[in-house]
């Protein structure tokens, strides 16, 4: 599950804290889970593992502010790719 | 100009543009009259609860409409408001409750699950909360049913306006005391060097805990302009920044280096129209020339000043950037003393320096703190006193920054003569930050120390020992350290070493700690380029 995959990356990587609680719908910005340069490494991780390229414009509270938003957008955009390549 | 108090022009705006927008957040707005009106029911609201002229009053909130009701009601009701950031951590804000003597604190219910955690010995009066706690509460609801006519008390433009808290090396953060008059010096500053006008939408992007804020919010109303305050989300996404801009048609913008590069590099402004935009001012730290020579590319028609002043002196020089040639990488200067400022550079003895002398830079100006609040110590330290004609003699703050001037008359930023350093615009204290990290029982020495992080800005890494026979899991320091510390001044990186390298009179050396840290990230590159 890429939500599953998301989430263990903010605990382990950004939070630093395995046993860090954070919920699909929780506001990663508001709880303070993201912040500036957490956002970076995210987009960063997240166009790595999926070989993705975010664009600027799609770095956007609409897209990342919770883990189930990010999982749409991804869902989105892995639909996008696996459309073009068929 | 409208009166001495830096609230006065609320009511002088609510009489002639009544209906002009006062305050702007996410397309709603709120008007003078009602910003007037509403401010004066919270003052009542304040004083039938027991506020007594000059009490300190909290405001723990996200940004909003009822941000801007609360500054003006606390201090049309005498009090001085206290900037409290609403993502600091809960020992921070219990330690400033206490520190500040605050029982009273406007709020909102989206804050009532932290304030729930606070011990505190006294429970504070909560205004603008509606939800159960076990504090004294009054929701907006319960405010609205107070009066609304003006309010008379004896307040002059000595007396205190607001207590601004800022990293402090022991541990604890520490209070700025700051004027009526001092605010009023900084926003009439402010509104003159850009020439604010009542159709401008100023910015309030910068959190009301930093400095830059009272430029937003005071500057804007002396003429009667519109505060536009951006939701602490957006601040984070450059591309929903760039896109505020241009839906709520910004105007001016103050903030920091940091928030202009990531807008210039990731903020899609090629799709947006900012051709609202008319003036950056940008302050808090040195704004790399490459990336300014960028922005001003992207944003042709708009100027730019570079504004500097610690938060003890805000505003206390200034310089507006001409375009910048492609070839040149000179740092920005900090420019000249604002307009009833004047300074000194002095050397190791207090001695002034002359032309091209590197020392520091002391500023007496009409901006300047009252002082530390409580803090004695740092009241005696703090300030450098040169005797003048009658009693009182003429007090300059010493700034801790080392400076240099030419014969061009441009002051020149060199860096700091003491710990404290700049992260994205944040004040911090590296002392504090060991200080948070050595507070663990299993640590026994931490190291705290900044790398330059490539964009302008300095990012912070620690290294610690441990106690003898002590283990730490992965990630407990960090929790730790969260837990005492606003998250900007948390380390990136915390390395467990078993010794830290020492300089030849056993001091921890920290430049050797940094250096380090350095050449590992080179060769990181490097293996990565390979």
């Amino acid at each position: 599950m890429n939500i599953d995959t998301i989430r263990h990356f903010i605990k382990n990587e950004i939070l630093d804290d395995p046993n860090a609680c954070v919920d699909n719908d929780d506001d990663l910005l508001l709880t303070q889970v993201l912040d500036s340069l957490g956002i970076m490494r995210l987009v960063a991780y997240i166009e790595e593992t999926w070989s993705l390229e975010i664009p600027a414009a799609d770095v956007t509270l609409d897209n990342f502010s919770s883990l189930r938003q990010i999982d749409a957008y991804l869902a989105c955009r892995t639909e996008d790719v696996q459309v073009a390549t068929s | 100009m409208i009166d001495f108090l830096i609230h006065s022009p609320i009511s002088h705006f609510a009489r002639n543009t009544p209906h002009h927008e006062a305050l702007s957040f996410r397309g709603e707005s709120m008007s003078y009259a009602s910003l007037d009106e509403a401010s004066n029911q919270l003052a009542h609201a304040l004083i039938h609860s027991g506020l007594g002229k000059q009490d300190r009053v909290g405001i723990y909130m996200y940004k909003g409409l009822d941000l801007g009701v609360a500054i003006y009601g606390i201090l049309k009701a005498g009090g001085v408001f206290v900037p409290l950031d609403p993502f600091m951590p809960v020992e921070r804000l219990a330690f400033i409750l206490a520190d500040c003597e605050i029982t009273h604190l406007v709020s909102s219910d989206a804050l009532v699950r932290t304030l729930s955690k606070l011990t505190l010995s006294l429970s504070p009066q909560l205004y603008g909360v509606s939800q159960d706690t076990s504090c004294p509460h009054l929701a907006w609801e319960d405010i609205r049913s107070f009066p609304s006519s003006a309010l008379k008390n004896q307040l002059i433009d000595q007396d205190l306006g607001y207590i601004m808290y800022t990293s402090g090396s022991t541990g604890n953060p520490k209070g700025m005391m700051h004027t009526h008059h001092g605010s009023v010096s900084y926003a009439r500053w402010g509104a003159l060097h850009v020439g604010l006008m009542a159709q401008d939408r100023v910015a309030s992007h910068a959190p009301l805990h930093f400095d830059l804020s009272i430029f937003d919010f005071f500057s804007t109303v002396q003429v009667g302009g519109t505060v536009v305050l951006v939701p602490e989300q957006v601040t984070k996404f450059p591309a929903n920044w760039s896109e505020y801009i241009q839906s709520e048609r910004i105007s001016i913008v103050f903030t920091v280096p940091f928030t202009l590069i990531e807008m210039q590099q990731r903020g899609a402004m090629e799709q947006r129209d900012l051709s609202s935009l008319r003036w950056v001012l940008f302050g808090g730290e040195p704004y790399p020339p490459k990336h300014l020579r960028a922005l001003m590319k992207a944003l042709p028609d708009a100027r730019f000043t570079n504004v500097y002043g610690p938060a003890e002196a805000p505003s206390c020089s200034c310089y507006d950037v001409p375009v910048l040639d492609d070839a040149d990488d000179t740092p920005i200067p900090i420019g000249t003393v604002s307009h009833n400022s004047a300074y000194l550079i002095l050397d190791d003895n207090d001695q002034e320096c002359s032309y091209g002398e590197p020392g520091e830079l002391c500023i007496r100006s009409s901006t300047l703190t009252k002082g530390y609040w409580k803090r004695p110590d740092l009241n005696a330290r703090a300030f450098y006193r040169v005797e003048s004609f009658g009693p009182f003699p003429h007090v300059f703050f010493r700034t801790g920054d080392v400076v240099v001037q030419y014969k061009d008359g441009l002051l020149r930023y060199l860096g700091r003569n003491d710990r404290m350093i700049k992260t994205r615009g944040h004040r911090v204290e590296l002392d504090e930050v060991e200080a948070a990290l050595t507070s663990h029982a299993a640590v026994s020495e931490a190291a705290a120390f900044a790398v330059d992080d490539g964009r302008g800005s300095k990012a912070i890494h620690a290294a610690v020992t441990l106690e003898d026979g002590k283990n730490l899991a992965s990630g407990t320091l960090h929790r730790h350290a969260r837990s005492k510390i606003p998250a900007y001044a948390l380390p990136l990186e915390i390395i467990v070493v078993s010794d830290l390298p020492r300089t030849s009179s056993g001091k921890i050396d920290r430049k050797r700690l940094a250096e380090q840290k350095v050449a590992e990230g080179m060769n990181e590159h490097r293996e990565e380029s390979f």
